[in-house]
Parts: C-alpha cells; structure tokens; sequence
C-alpha cells in the first residue's frame, strides 16, 4: 500500500461559513462533497490533502477555509464535516439557501438597492416564489393604471 | 463554411409557419427564424421552437420492427415489407378488401396521404380515413351544403383586417400562438374580440366580451345571437337577397331563441348575447372563428352550420377580414381532406358514390372500372369498432389511434383483436406498441412534400437532412409495399414531384400547383388554383358560391341538449382540450424535454367552489370517472373553468379513455367535448406533495 | 444601439415561446420565465438593475454593471457560490444545470447583439409582447417597478 502524499491540512472556519458550494466546485480534485437533508446541509471534506493548489481558499467568499502546509506526512485524520441550517422560503416553506446567506443578505442588501429591512421582504421567499411576487406586483400596478 | 440554410413548413400545427433549419455534412446543427416569411414573419410557437429535437431525438424509429413472443425483432426492409404485403394479401384472400382498413394521417404530406387513398381503394376497399374525422370531420360536413366547400373562407393574415372577431369554441391564443399575431393586431387597430367558451383561456384574455357558455350547449348561444340580429333589423339584408337562399326557414327556426332563453340554457347573461350579437353585425367585415369546441359534439355538423347561418346574414362572406374560419389542427389536416383521405370523398370532393367522379378517377388511374367501391368505406371510429370482427388488417400512417380517439379502452380492446396491424411512425407510440409490424418513418424535414395549411395555403416543404437509421419517408414505404402488393404499374413514381403532378389531374382546385411553381412560391398557393397560371383564391366566395345556383344556403338549426348531461351519479361536465407545450396524441411533444418541462403532466382543471365542496387539493392527485373509464391526474384548482365543469387536456393517455364515443350522425365526429364526470379521492402513496 | 428587453406583458399570451426559444439558443432551459395566471401572463428576465442585488452580493467581482448594456458577468472571476441567486428580488438568475454550472441570467443575447441580430425571444414572440428599446425608454420602468413604486 502506497502511503499518500499529503501537502497540505485543511481547517474550516465553520462559523464563518455559509454553506455556499464555491469550494467544492472549485476543487479539481472533487473532494468537498455536500448533500441537503431537510432542514440541513451536509459538509465534507478531508482533514488532509494532496493537491498542491489553494483553489478551495481562494474561492470561498468569506475566507473560511485556511490551508496549512505541511513538512512531514501526517498520521491519517479524522475527515471534517459541518452541516449548516437551512432556509427556508416565507412562502412555499421549501429550503432555498443557507441560514448564513439569508442572514448575509437581510444584513447588507437593502443598503445596496437604497430601501429599508422591512422593504427586503422578498429576500426570505426563494427564486420561484419572487417571480409570483413580482408578477402579482407587475399585475396590480398595470390595475391601477387602468 | 457556413451551414446551408433551407426552408421548411413546421410539423406542428395548420397556420403553416415556416422554419429555416441549418444543414451542415447533412445533419441540422441549429435554426434560425424565417424572418422574412409570409407566413410567420420569424414568430414560432414553444413547439416550434422546440422542433428540432425531434430529428435526432434517441427513441426514433431506425428499423423496422417485428413483434415476437420474446420482444421487438429487428428486419431489414425486404423482410418487412414481404412480411406486410404477405399479411395483407392473407386478408384479402380469405375476407376480402373490405376487412382491409387504412389510418391516413394530417401529418403527412398531401403526397403521402394521395397515395395511402390510392393504395386503399386500389385493393377494392374506402376503408380510409384520418384523424379529420375527430377534429374537423363535422366542418367538411357541415359547410359543403351550405357554402359549397368546406374550407376555411379567408386567409389567416386577414385576421388583421377584421372590425370584429368572434371566436366560439377555439383557443387560438393557445393551440394557434402564430396565427393569434393577426387577432393582437386587429385589436392594436381598434376591433373588437368576442369570445365564447367555457373557460377564460387566453383568447379570451384580450376580449372585450367573454361569453362562458356551457359545454355542448353552443347552437343555443349561436341561434340567440342571430335572433338578436333579425330582431334588431341588423342583418345584412342586399346580402342575403342577393347570395343566398333558405334565410326565411332559418330566422323562423330563431324566433323563439330569445337571450333569455338562451341564459337559460347556455349560463351566459342574456344582456352579454345581446350585446355581443350587436357588435358582431354592426362592425364590419368581422370573422367567425371556430374550432373543436363547435365541431367535437353529437351535432358537430348542425353547429358548425350554425356558425355559417350567423357570418352569411351578416354579409360576411367573400371580402377582405370577414368570413368564416375553422382554424384546423394539424400541418396538413386540410390537404389530407383535399387528397381524399376519408371514407366517403374521392380527391377532390368527389362523392364515392358518384359514378363519374369514380370513373374520372379511374381513368385517370388507369385501373378496371369499377375498381373504386361505390359505398362508403369506414371512418375513423367505425374501424375502431369493427377491428377484430369484420375488419381484420389495419395500417396505420402517423396515426396513434390509443390516445386519440375517444372511450380509448374499447380501441385498445379492438387493435388487440386484429390479424395484422401495421403502424408506420416515428415513435414506438402507444398504438405502436400493439402492432404487429412497425416501420420506421421520416419526420417533415426528412423527406420533401406539399402541405396545405389551415387557410387552404398550398406550400412545399423540401426535405433537410436523411432520416436516422433506416428510416423512410411514407410516400417510399407505401410506393414499395403497393408494388409487392401487385400493384407496380400504379405507383411507378420516383419522387414526390411525380406524384404532385398526378395530383394536378385528380384534383382540380390543384390544378395549377404543379411543384415547380410550388417550390419557387416563398408564400405558397391558395387552393382553388384552377390552372397553371392562376394566381391563387385566397379569399373564396367573392363572386358566387359552388353550389349548384351559385348560392349559399341558411340552414335552419335546432337546439338539443348534449348526449350525456351531468347527473346523480355523474354530477359534472368533463370537457377537453389543448395545452400550449403540447400536440395531439403527444406521440412527438411528450418526448421534447423543453416542452415536458412546461408541462410534465396530465392535470385537470376544477373551480375553486368544486374543489371544496369535494374536498379536492390543488396539486394534489384526483381520480376522474365516467362512465367509460377512469384515470388519475394533478387536481389545478382555478376560476378559469366555470362551475360544474372539469377541464382535461387530451395530450396524455387517459383522457381518451373516458370521453364520449357517441358520434354525429353526419361526419361521424365523436362528441369529445362534453362527458358526465365525478370525481373521486386517490389513495396518496407519496402523502407529501 | 437599443438593447434593454422590454416587456408589455399585457400583451403576453403564456405560449412560452420566448422560453422555448431562449433555451434552445443557450442551451438548457430558458432564461425567461412565463409566469402564468388566470387573467394573464407576465414574461419576467433580468431586469438589468442599475443598483443591482446580485451585482453587490458578487464577492469576487465577477458581476459588473455597464452604463450602457446592463448586467455583465466575467466568467473567469465567478466561483459560482450562488450569492447572486440568493439576492436576485426577481428570482430570474439561477445556477446552470449540472456541476459548476455558471450563473445563468438574461444577457438579451449578447453574441446575436454583436452581430447585429435581434434576441431570439423578440424574434419568436407573436405578439411583440417583447421588444428591445433604448436603455431610457426601460429605465423608468425598471426603477418604478424595482423600487415598489407604482409606474405612473
């Protein structure tokens, strides 16, 4: 048995994370795999890893991945794995991003479009839902105008 | 190199649009929009749009295909086509030609469908005829009397030209988008849009007047309206003194159609008629538009003849954006009409029980007199009911008989009776799969042709690309399995011009649409086209009718209730219909992934008021019952359908299976449109939606 | 040149062309989305913010706005982490099909733009319920309608 070449640990912020995927696609190696229950979702990941890139780092949004190199092969480690709530839509109740996300976007977004929280509204329903909001807006609006 | 860009007629529907495919090393690698198309002016449908993926789609037909006890058994075509001429001379032999029935099919070209009626009555037998007699069967019956032809009166583009348009029982919107560009203009212009039908489709979004009338009760509507208009002194009457006969009968048999009468009867409010029936006879020219909602009934033919009564006493007939138009279903539901795919008409109209029409027809063939059978032959249904007892051998051309036609158990019950059952198709479709020999057929952009649209326009669409595999265009299978059948000196044709121009002789209206003025006509060519040379007829009707004094008849219409009407047991109306993202049996939309996404399933519609009285979910699944048969579907809970009404599209295998198999006593068209329903609970096995 | 999609949807009839035709230009399913009621229709497609959600939640810049073509997106720089999805108020961007699937919005065909040719849902649409207009002529709209406002 080939021992593996290990070059690098991996640590995860798991506090800062928010449960986005960039990481895993971004690994060419595949090895971040995530799955969603219902109400969460799944990280996983190894402690250890060959690859000698820093793609999983430098994709991650919220620089919660921190890659620690190593000199010397390690013993084999327990593989990382955290799982984040889900959110799930006002409307339809079905999950459609991360509890982190939400939290991220009801924080920041309405000082980027110039409304108020209360404005914001439609950041807790998910895609498929503000498209029946927006619609149903689009149609009253041309009622009123009639 | 840049890829070849050739020109071809849609597969889909009649408004004919045109679809410019790119050839590259004879495959398609893409489409572009036909933007400076007559027709189409670049628009398509989602089908349209979606078309392609029916080329190269991986369940096509590549060989032909033997059923075994153990399986499909692929055969070359030497094998099949032996296999079927064999099969087929067994059964003559030993029942005779009349035990021999033929599927002709409104998706093969005019050429295709010419020589299926060929090969049929060839073999001694009328027992042809094709999906027309489920759609418009009622309008050939209906109009021939009264107006001389049963066609539509004006092109679709003059849609754009009417005052006023009234649309009874048809969805253009959604079954037509293309053709709905000329109704958005005609209200971008100032008209008026009338609309009745049960449900507010989006036709009737842009109405200025919608008229919810209930399933099967259309001629009440129709003989209020034109009670209204004698009433009101607005008939057009230099029109009817001048053009027409019987208009006396026909207001008597509407005196006593009052609008409250007809409120009564149809649910519409008698202020709504009366309303609606002024701004039909006041704004001119105005169009009537019709569609399966008048034709699918017991009394297809009388309503269809109700229509014709109102657009001739308002004058509407024989000019710029006014007739009357049957918007038919299918690329080229009309030219298999015009070619004589149908059990009682030669090519051409010609009755078969006229002897000069036959023998004109033989003559022309070449064939002994008295070759062509001087009865009528079965329609579509009738050899439904008949196979497996008189009728013993069915071929099927493009036809899926097991979704389509109505009380769909029964057909199912009759196919698997059969001797020998050949079907020729795309697909493995669900009457495929009861065959005994399927052949593998070229699709519209496979094989050349002419297609005649909705409007009677004549136009040719050239063949693309070679079909996947070892599949054939129609025309070749039914040209070679005619020549083992011993009938090589009557199809000696070579390509589909040849038989275009045999065309030519047998049928007059087609006399001048020889191929090679076809093929250089970027907008085609109106049927009647008498003689080469002639320009075309557009609009029919401008200085007399074809009836034997150059007049057009009113016919006098009663009303009588639908066949089957809610009750005890039965307590709603089940009507059906199309969804914009599919087609017909669904043998090609079902298997095109864009459009399954816009609509995966078979659902049925229920208002709001049912569906809590009976405990029905949107969303969730309910069982549809009549007296027929049973399916299940999603439940969609909507205003759009009145009370008492369930709406189911046709598309699915199901809704066939209990729908009315009660036909019109004069097209033989089954009464699709209304059935008795309940409606019943389903045992979730997934409880979450 | 003109190049904002404009959208009467009193206009629209749900035939879905626009989707149908939008997918099989870009591959996978449509970048419109017909949302259908029972009185009528409303086609929705990237409205081209000028303060844009989805652009502000980009972390890496891959999202930029241009004055005079809208919402672009520089695929080198996306991660496809999704935040642009999760903020768009209209719900009209998601993530391609399949793994690493590039976010996918309206771009109002951008390479049949540069030709010179129309959006294939312009073209297909049968009652011109799309078209394309100046940036001027969609403005209002867009910032009346985004805003909550009503369009006066």
């Amino acid at each position: 048995m080939t021992v593996p070449e290990f070059h690098q640990r991996i640590h995860v912020d798991t506090d800062r994370c928010l449960g986005c995927f960039a990481c895993a696609l971004a690994c060419p190696e595949g090895l971040i795999g995530w799955e969603d229950g219902e109400r969460t979702r799944r990280f996983h990941a190894p402690a250890l890893c060959s690859g000698d890139c820093t793609r999983c780092r430098d994709a991650c949004p919220v620089d919660a991945i921190h890659l620690e190199p190593m000199k010397e092969p390690a013993p084999a480690a327990e593989p990382l794995c955290w799982s984040l709530s889900l959110a799930l839509c006002r409307m339809c109740r079905k999950p459609f991003t991360t509890q982190p996300i939400l939290a991220l976007l009801t924080r920041t977004l309405h000082h980027t479009v110039g409304l108020s929280q209360g404005e914001c509204h439609w950041a807790l329903c998910c895609p498929a839902c503000r498209r029946d909001l927006e619609s149903r807006r689009l149609l009253d609006a041309a009622r009123w105008n009639r | 190199m840049s890829p070849l860009r050739v020109r071809t007629v849609c597969p889909y529907c009649a408004v004919g649009c045109h679809l410019d495919l790119l050839v590259e090393n004879g495959r398609v690698v893409g489409m572009a929009h036909a933007v400076d198309s007559p027709v189409n002016g670049g628009n398509l449908c989602a089908k349209g749009n979606a078309a392609l993926d029916l080329l190269n789609h991986p369940e096509r037909l590549r060989t032909p295909l033997r059923r075994t006890r153990s399986g499909w058994e692929p055969l070359g075509w030497d094998d099949a086509l032996d296999l079927a001429a064999q099969r087929i001379q067994d059964v003559l032999r030993r029942h005779g030609p009349n035990a021999l029935g033929f599927l002709s099919s409104a998706k093969c070209t005019n050429e295709e469908n010419y020589l299926l009626q060929k090969l049929a009555r060839l073999l001694g037998t009328n027992n042809v005829d094709h999906c027309a007699r489920l759609c418009h069967a009622s309008t050939l019956t209906g109009l021939a009397p009264v107006l001389g032809t049963g066609a539509a009166t004006n092109p679709l583009t003059d849609l754009a030209r009417a005052r006023c348009l009234l649309f009874v029982g048809s969805n253009l919107a959604e079954n037509h988008p293309v053709a709905f560009r000329w109704v958005r203009r005609a209200k971008d212009r100032g008209a008026v849009v009338l609309v009745a039908d049960p449900r507010k489709t989006p036709t009737a979004w842009i109405a200025d007047l919608h008229l919810p009338v209930r399933p099967g009760t259309d001629i009440a509507l129709l003989n209020a309206l034109l009670h209204v208009i004698i009433r009101d002194g607005l008939e057009d009457k230099a029109f009817i003194r001048s053009r027409t006969m019987g208009f006396q009968e026909a207001a008597r048999a509407v005196r006593d159609a009052t609008p409250q009468w007809a409120e009564s009867v149809t649910g519409v409010p008698a202020r709504d008629i009366t309303r609606a029936a002024r701004l039909f006879a006041r704004s001119k020219p105005a169009s009537l538009i019709y569609c399966m909602g008048i034709t699918q009934h017991h009394n297809g033919t009388q309503a269809v003849r109700a229509c014709a009564d109102l657009v001739l006493a308002t004058g509407n007939v024989g000019r710029e954006g006014s007739g009357l138009i049957p918007v038919r279903g299918q690329d080229n539901v009309q030219g298999a009409c015009d070619m004589g795919a149908l059990s009682a008409l030669l090519p051409g109209y010609g009755s078969v029980m006229d002897p000069r029409s036959r023998a004109a027809l033989e003559a022309l063939w070449g064939c002994a007199e008295g070759t062509i059978p001087d009865r009528p032959g079965l329609t579509v249904t009738e050899m439904e009911a008949a196979a497996g007892r008189s009728l013993r051998a069915l071929v099927a051309m493009g036809e899926n008989p097991m979704v389509t036609s109505p009380n769909g158990n029964r057909v199912a019950e009759g196919l698997g009776r059969l001797d020998f059952f050949l079907v020729m198709d795309l697909f493995l479709t669900e009457s495929a799969r009861s065959a005994h020999l399927v052949l593998p057929a070229a699709a519209w952009a496979e094989k050349s042709g002419s297609k005649t649209s909705a409007d009677r326009r004549v136009q040719w669409s050239p063949r693309a690309v070679d079909p996947p595999g070892d599949a054939r265009a129609d025309a070749w299978i039914i040209t070679r399995l005619a020549r083992r059948l011993g009938l090589e000196p009557f199809f000696p044709y070579k390509t589909s011009e040849e038989v275009l121009r045999e065309i030519n002789r047998a049928v007059p209206p087609y006399a001048g649409i020889t191929p090679e003025r076809l093929q250089g006509a970027p907008a085609g060519l109106h049927w009647p086209c008498p003689q080469e040379g002639h320009p075309g007829t557009a609009i029919l009707f401008q200085d007399g009718f074809p009836t034997p004094d150059g007049r057009a008849r009113f016919f006098p219409v009663p009303f009588e209730p639908p066949p089957e009407s809610p009750d005890a047991d039965y307590p709603l109306c089940l009507t059906t219909g199309r969804v914009t993202a599919h087609y017909n049996s669904g043998a090609m939309s079902r298997r095109t992934p864009a459009l399954m996404d816009l609509s995966p399933e078979l659902f049925v519609e229920i208002h709001p008021d049912d569906a809590a009285r009976l405990g029905v979910r949107a969303g969730r699944r309910v069982g549809v019952v009549t007296r027929r048969g049973k399916m299940e579907a999603v439940a969609r809970v909507a205003s759009t359908v009145p009370r008492g009404v369930v709406f189911a599209p046709f598309h699915f295998p199901g809704t066939n299976r209990l729908t009315l198999d009660v036909v019109d006593p004069e097209a033989r068209i089954p009464a699709f449109k209304a059935a008795a329903c309940r409606l019943e609970p389903v045992e979730e096995k997934n409880a979450r939606a | 040149m003109d190049s904002f999609l404009f959208v009467d949807f009193t206009r629209c009839i749900a035939c879905h062309a626009c989707e149908t035709a939008c997918g099989r230009e870009h591959g996978g399913a449509g970048r419109l989305y017909v949302m259908r009621f029972e009185n009528a229709a409303v086609p929705l497609a990237c409205r081209q913010c000028e303060a844009a959600p989805c652009v502000a939640m980009c972390p890496e810049d891959a999202l930029v706005y241009d004055e005079g073509s809208g919402v672009g997106l520089v695929v080198e720089r996306c991660t496809r982490c999704g935040l642009c999805v999760a903020a768009c108020p209209f719900g009209v961007m998601r993530l391609g099909a399949g793994p690493g699937g590039d976010p996918v919005r309206c771009d109002r065909c951008r390479r049949r733009r540069e030709e010179g040719r129309l959006p294939v849902c312009v073209l297909t649409c049968p009652t011109q319920a799309l078209s394309v207009q100046g940036r001027a002529v969609v403005q209002d709209r867009r910032r009346i309608h985004f805003t909550g406002l009503r369009v006066s």
